[in-house]
Formats: C-alpha cells, structure tokens, sequence
C-alpha cells in the first residue's frame, strides 16, 4: 500500500495550499457573527476532505464519491446486489463516503484507505496548529 | 527392495534422499549410462520410479531452501533432469512391474509438480541443461510432454507442497483426491494455456481445494473464497485500528472499525473549527511546516494522546468560541438527539472522551455541533 510517509506529504502539500486560498478569502478581524464562523468552519472542513479526496486522485472508490460530492453531482449509486447486510456492513457504509455503491469485500478495502488517509489527515492538522501555537499567542 | 533390483542390474543405486540433501555424490553427471536412451536402460528405470521421485522431491524440497544449495550451481539442472527420467520411464514403460503401478503414475507426476512452484527457472534450467549436455534427442521429446503433464499436475503439486512430498502418502489419496482435483484440473487447463503466465491470477481461481468434509459444489467454494477474503481484509483493518487485537469476532471489530472511523472524522471536525478560527492569524510557510512534518514521529499513539490534546486545544478555544456556542440552540438540540443515539454504540474508550469534556464544560455543546453539522452536512 502507500508509504505513509509520501502520502503525508501529498496531504499536506494540498492542504496548505487549500488553506492559503481560504485565507485570502476569510476578513483579517475575528468574525463576530456566529454565522461568520461556521461558514469558516465549513470551509476549512470541506477543504480538508477536498484535499484529501483530491491528493489520492481517483484511485479509490472513496475518493471519487467526496470529489463527486465536492463538485454537487448526483451520487454514483450502484448496488450490486447489495450484500453488505449479511455481514453487519451497514454502519460502514454509511460512514465511508460512497460506501453503498461497493460490495463487502471492496467497502473493507476502501475503510482500510480511508483510514490511512484521515489518520495522515489528522496529524497535518495538528501540526499545523501546533506549529503556529508555538510560533505565535493564540487570541 | 529396490535396492536388490539395483544390484542385480549392476547399476549404482542412487544415494538415500536423506543423505543425498546433506552431501552431493555426483553418481548422476559422471555416470553416461544414465542418459543413453538405451531401451535396456529404460527397462530398469520403473525400479528408479518411486527412489527417483523420493529423492526429486526431496530435492525440490531442499531446492526450495536455497541457501542449503548454493554450493551446487548444477543442482538444480540435474534434480530437473531427473524428475524428466521419472516420467520419461513413465512415458516408455510398457509393463510396469505390479508393485509400483499404484505409486508410480501419481508418484511420477508428484516429482514433476514440485518443480512447478518455482516458476520459470526449472524449466529453463532444464532447457539448459539439456543443451549443454548435448542430448537433444531425448531433451526434445520430454518437454512437450512434461509440460502437459505439468500443466495438470500444477493443483496437486500445489496441493501436495502443502504436505508431505513423500510419494506413499500420494497412493493413499491418489483416489480421494483425484475426484475434487478433477474439477480443479478442468479450470486449470483453461488458465495454463497461456504460457508461464504468473501464478497470481489462476491462483485465485484456481487453488479454492475442497476441504475434507465439506461441500464441493460451486457456490459454497465461491463463498468460502469470498469469506476467506473478507476475513483477510479484516486482519489488515485489525492492524490498522488500535487496540483492536483483544477483539475478537466480525461484529466486535466492525463495532471498533466503525467507533475508530467516527472518532477520525470527529477529530478533523474539531481541528478545522480551530484552525478556521485561528487561520487569519496563520501564515502557511510551506517549507518550514513541511521540514516540522518530516522530523516528526509518524504515527501518534492515538488513543490516549488524541484526548490530552483535545483537553489541551479546549482551554485555548475556551475564550473564543464559548460565545460562539450558548446562543445555538437548534444545534443543540439536534446535537443532543444525535448524540443519544450514537452514546449506546460507543464503546469505553469513548468514554473518557466524554468524560473530559464533562469536566471542560464547555465542548458537550462544540462536539454535539460538530456531530450536528456531520449529519446535516456528510
């Protein structure tokens, strides 16, 4: 599978990038409304599964069905068959983006993926912050 | 007994298997009469069968730990050209001497088999060696058919690796065998067609063996493919997951897969909230946060840090969000009701989590938006 190491670093090299366009866009001042802040929030969400759907490319199942998402088409929804029921995978599918389209054996795979990729996604944020905690006072 | 045939003749009995693999008497490159396809010869050659194929096997079996055999570049050339004898007696046999009619046939085709497992090389070496030694008239003649018997025999060779290669035990199952390998053979031959194909993908179709006492039909060997797949993917998840080792069983580890994948998705929730929050004040030096990346320790310990780190995070938020959360409560309220139901899923480790933000005070409101706004908006 992927190095992690190589992986982490496409994630953050789309990640900083997606942050730097947000932040031309985002008013310098703290926002006062709360609106103000949860569009913020959404948009650094969106833009880290954005990146993150974006860094792994079209590879993965669930890349594709966020990228799908990012830009509004309407969800691949394929079922073959459908036979996630059988193995309790209903939960699963659910949370792993395009997780009803796939059958038991790809939606593990996919899960393994998708895990990775958040774990890797995860610890970039972090160092983000923490780097910038370290470097200057927060509020 | 067939060392009494061997003396009687007059030829040099070959070596035991057992001390053959320890030390390398070159009775065989030495010995011309060997390869002189002298009919009197070939009439000897049943008695060699069952030794020859013994002492193939083993050294197939010894060739498959190279290291051992590294002194003896010609090893395998010569182990090749006798598995070729073996069968080649098999093939100019006219009547085969009643004892080892029964071993013989699946005995010859185990030595041939063996040899299979290590892909092209053996059947190069063969054709090199055959050529160096110059016996192009009996070489031409065994590779057509070895490598149609090969080709067959590929299953149960595969099969037999598994076991013992002793060729005894081969008469014993030879008819219990031969029955399920039957249809094995029928799908091989399709797929061995092509020629030194890898054996990856007829692997996959082809080496689901009928277990002993359970049912041959197709559709339960296509669902035990499936489920042996299914069970190997979730080794690779239990990997991936911490902390997933003491459980055991599909649906436990689903249950963890699942808690791991919220809690994942949760924690990018809250670090976005905080990075929007403080992003103005960022500026995204790339090179510099990369090389931080780099030096840093890979994976965290996610279990227990995540939550220290959360705990940490909280005090900083505490002064700016804290107006941000009470004036919400249509968010709340449909956070609480999300929240109660995915509080029974959660297992233990979890609840710490809880635990830490009862005692922040002030994240049940934050993390009940954030699990508000990942159904809302997920």
């Amino acid at each position: 599978m992927k190095n992690p190491n190589t992986l982490k670093k496409k994630l953050a090299s789309r990640f900083l990038k997606a942050m730097k366009k947000l932040k031309y866009k985002m008013s310098p001042s703290p926002p006062a409304s709360i609106a103000e802040k949860k569009r913020r929030h959404r948009a650094v969400r969106a833009a880290a599964y954005a990146s993150m759907a974006s860094a792994v490319g079209p590879r993965r199942a669930w890349s594709r069905a966020l990228l799908r998402k990012m830009k509004g088409r309407k969800r691949a929804r394929r079922n073959p068959g459908n036979m996630n029921t059988r193995f309790g995978l209903n939960h699963l599918c659910d949370i792993v983006p395009g997780g009803e389209a796939m059958d038991s054996c790809s939606l593990l795979n996919e899960t393994a993926h998708y895990i990775k990729c958040l774990v890797a996604q995860v610890q970039i944020m972090r160092e983000i912050l923490h780097s910038s905690s370290s470097s200057s006072t927060i509020l | 007994m067939d060392k009494d045939y061997f003396m009687s003749s007059g030829i040099i009995p070959p070596p035991q298997p057992l001390h053959f693999e320890t030390s390398m008497p070159n009775p065989w490159s030495s010995d011309q009469s060997f390869f002189n396809p002298n009919p009197s010869i070939i009439h000897q050659f049943p008695h060699f069968d069952s030794s020859w194929t013994s002492i193939a096997s083993s050294t197939t079996a010894a060739a498959l730990a190279p290291p051992s055999l590294a002194a003896d570049p010609g090893f395998a050339e010569r182990a090749a050209k006798f598995s070729r004898f073996g069968s080649r007696s098999l093939n100019g046999r006219t009547s085969p001497p009643p004892m080892s009619r029964g071993s013989n046939p699946p005995a010859a085709e185990l030595s041939t088999p063996p040899l299979k497992p290590d892909g092209s090389p053996p059947p190069r070496n063969r054709n090199s060696g055959e050529n160096s030694n110059g016996e192009s008239s009996v070489s031409d003649q065994i590779p057509a058919k070895m490598n149609s018997r090969k080709r067959k025999a590929i299953s149960r060779g595969k099969n037999k690796d598994d076991r013992s290669n002793s060729p005894k035990e081969a008469a014993a199952d030879g008819s219990s065998k031969r029955s399920k390998q039957s249809e094995n053979c029928e799908n091989e031959e399709e797929c061995n067609k092509a020629d030194q194909k890898p054996p990856e993908p007829p692997k996959d179709y082809i080496h689901v063996r009928a277990r002993r006492g359970q049912a041959t039909d197709s559709h339960s060997l296509a669902e035990r493919v499936r489920r042996e797949k299914i069970s190997e993917r979730m080794k690779l998840l239990q990997d991936l997951v911490p902390g997933c080792n003491k459980v055991t069983g599909k649906a436990l580890m689903l249950d963890e897969i699942i808690n791991y994948v919220q809690s994942l998705q949760r924690q990018v929730e809250f670090l976005s909230m905080k990075l929007a929050s403080v992003n103005p004040d960022l500026d995204f030096n790339m090179e510099s946060l990369l090389s931080k990346d780099m030096y840093q320790q890979q994976l965290y310990p996610l279990d227990s840090s995540i939550y220290h780190n959360q705990n940490v995070q909280h005090q900083h938020l505490q002064g700016t969000t804290i107006s941000s959360v009470d004036p919400l409560p249509l968010d709340a309220s449909l956070g609480i009701d999300g929240f109660s139901e995915n509080l029974p899923q959660f297992p233990a480790f979890t609840e710490d989590d809880l635990h830490s933000i009862v005692q922040m005070g002030f994240l049940q409101n934050s993390v009940q938006n954030q699990t508000s706004n990942m159904k809302v908006e997920l």
